[in-house]
């Protein structure tokens, strides 16, 4: 399903919601904690801010996915997390509270759009969150403001950085940071992943686009 | 999946080999859809006559691929590979109305007794449960909300790029619509708003009967997405990872198969190659 179709509208997402339960308990639950997540799921949450970027390649995998992930259109482009926070890559939806509710508390990846393989983008997910598991990587501080209003500075004061812009970077991030897929995928599968992805690149920038003959016919 | 709502609980149903081969007799099932994803995504199918599948079958596969030809499986010199059919998967195909057709979701496995195509995306997420539950979770559970677009129609000329290339969408939603008969939707004014100015509410509602009734993918809600033009969305209901992951592919094909039905197309992706 194509993410972008129609220009200067909203395009389509594939938000990913995700919990672990152990003894039929929600493993993402700690009614102790002020927003209710335990631990386990603020490690896993640290795992999917960490590896964001090469994640890219596999939640978004085409050209078109990237013109989707933009300010201004409710799709998230900063990679962070918080509670509300709807321009934030990954938000705890908190509709409701309390034990009764607790097989509701999971994380929502914003990222992932419906041309991705969901067999793939819940493999790769489930890969990154358990190295957050394994590594303790740390979420680091929830962001309630609105990103997109923050200046550059600010962003990185707060140790927020951007997805990749386009497929090529992506699958240039997704290179240099695929070790944690290994439990799951093998090196193969994640060679055949880039080298498929990479064909749709070069197909599409072989080609001008209409827009370019708008903007720069008379240059 | 599947899943059957029993005295108002989701209660999850499967299916052994035996009440399979039973539903295909007591059905009269005609042909059996074998289906299966490429590493990308991609949705497949071959077509089997339902009195040739035997019980054999279903326990060994089906010598039915030709792994060459499915973007990111095989090279040609080594392509035999096995479709094993998932009696869990086992769907009536509700918009076949004449020779009745069951669906089966198919494991791909290489020919000669090597084992699992570690490229069939089912294979990768069967492996991520395992490496789960190694890390000592029993299970993960995921919901995904997935957003699509259903157009009238959509013009492409992209096959001579020298000469130049173009597109365009047609949609009696959209406020660029030159119909005269629809109740144009302003650009993101697509949240929720009533009919008529939605016109796609009986085909969500198709989709929704279809995926309840015949797939067994329980959905709760369905509505009209932010952008004009058609932007639907329908949520089904959070399961297990390899489930969800099937319930996704199904969802699209449901989506797809049904936009024809009513005229129209689902935005898909068209890999260029």
């Amino acid at each position: 399903m194509m993410p972008k179709p129609i220009a200067m509208d909203a395009g389509s997402g594939m938000h990913t919601n995700v919990s672990l339960w152990k003894d039929e308990k929600n493993a993402f639950f700690d009614e102790s904690d002020k927003d209710e997540l335990s631990q386990v799921g603020r490690y896993f949450c640290g795992g999917i801010i960490n590896h964001a970027k090469a994640l890219s390649a596999i939640s978004n995998p085409t050209t078109n996915s990237y013109h989707r992930l933009i300010p201004g259109y409710e799709a998230p482009t900063y990679i962070a997390w918080s509670a509300s926070n709807r321009s934030a890559i990954v938000r705890m939806p908190q509709h409701f509270k309390g034990t009764k509710y607790s097989y509701l508390k999971r994380l929502e990846f914003r990222a992932p759009d419906p041309s991705a393989n969901p067999y793939l983008v819940f493999s790769a997910v489930l890969a990154a969150g358990l190295d957050g598991i394994k590594k303790k990587l740390e979420p680091g501080d929830q962001v309630h403001e609105d990103i997109y209003k923050m200046t550059k500075a600010e962003r990185k004061k707060r140790g927020i950085s951007v997805l990749p812009s386009s497929l090529g970077e992506a699958l240039d991030e997704l290179e240099s940071d695929r070790k944690f897929l290994s439990p799951i995928f093998s090196n193969d599968v994640i060679d055949r992943i880039i080298e498929l992805e990479r064909k749709d690149q070069r197909e599409i920038s072989l080609r001008p686009h209409p827009h370019e003959f708008y903007l720069y016919f008379d240059v | 999946m599947p899943y059957k709502v029993i005295g108002g609980k989701a209660t999850q149903i499967t299916y052994s080999p035996d009440e399979v081969f039973s539903k295909i007799k007591h059905e009269q099932i005609r042909f059996i859809d074998l289906q299966f994803s490429s590493l990308l995504g991609r949705f497949h199918h071959t077509t089997i006559s339902a009195d040739m599948f035997t019980p054999e079958q279903m326990q060994d596969g089906l010598p039915k691929l030709d792994g060459s030809s499915i973007v990111g499986f095989t090279t040609i010199d080594d392509s035999d590979l096995i479709l094993k059919p998932d009696p869990n998967s086992y769907a009536v195909i509700p918009w076949i109305t004449e020779k009745k057709t069951a669906r089966l979701i198919c494991d791909v496995y290489w020919g000669g007794g090597r084992g699992r195509l570690e490229r069939d995306p089912r294979s990768i997420a069967q492996k991520a449960e395992s490496y789960l539950k190694a890390q000592g979770f029993d299970y993960s559970v995921w919901g995904p909300e997935v957003e699509f677009f259903v157009f009238d129609k959509v013009h492409w000329d992209v096959l001579t790029p020298y000469k130049g290339q173009s597109y365009s969408i047609e949609s009696i939603e959209a406020p660029w619509s030159q119909e005269g008969t629809g109740y144009p939707m302003g650009l993101k004014e697509g949240y929720y708003p009533s009919t008529p100015s939605d016109t796609l509410t009986p085909f969500r509602n198709e989709c929704v009967d279809m995926l309840n009734e015949s797939f067994g993918i329980l959905c709760d809600n369905h509505h009209h997405e932010v952008a004009t033009a058609g932007q639907c969305e329908i949520d089904i209901k959070y399961d297990f990872l390899t489930n969800a992951g099937d319930a996704t592919q199904t969802y699209k094909f449901v989506v797809r198969n049904i936009a024809q039905k009513f005229g129209k197309v689902a935005t898909t992706v068209k890999l260029l190659q």
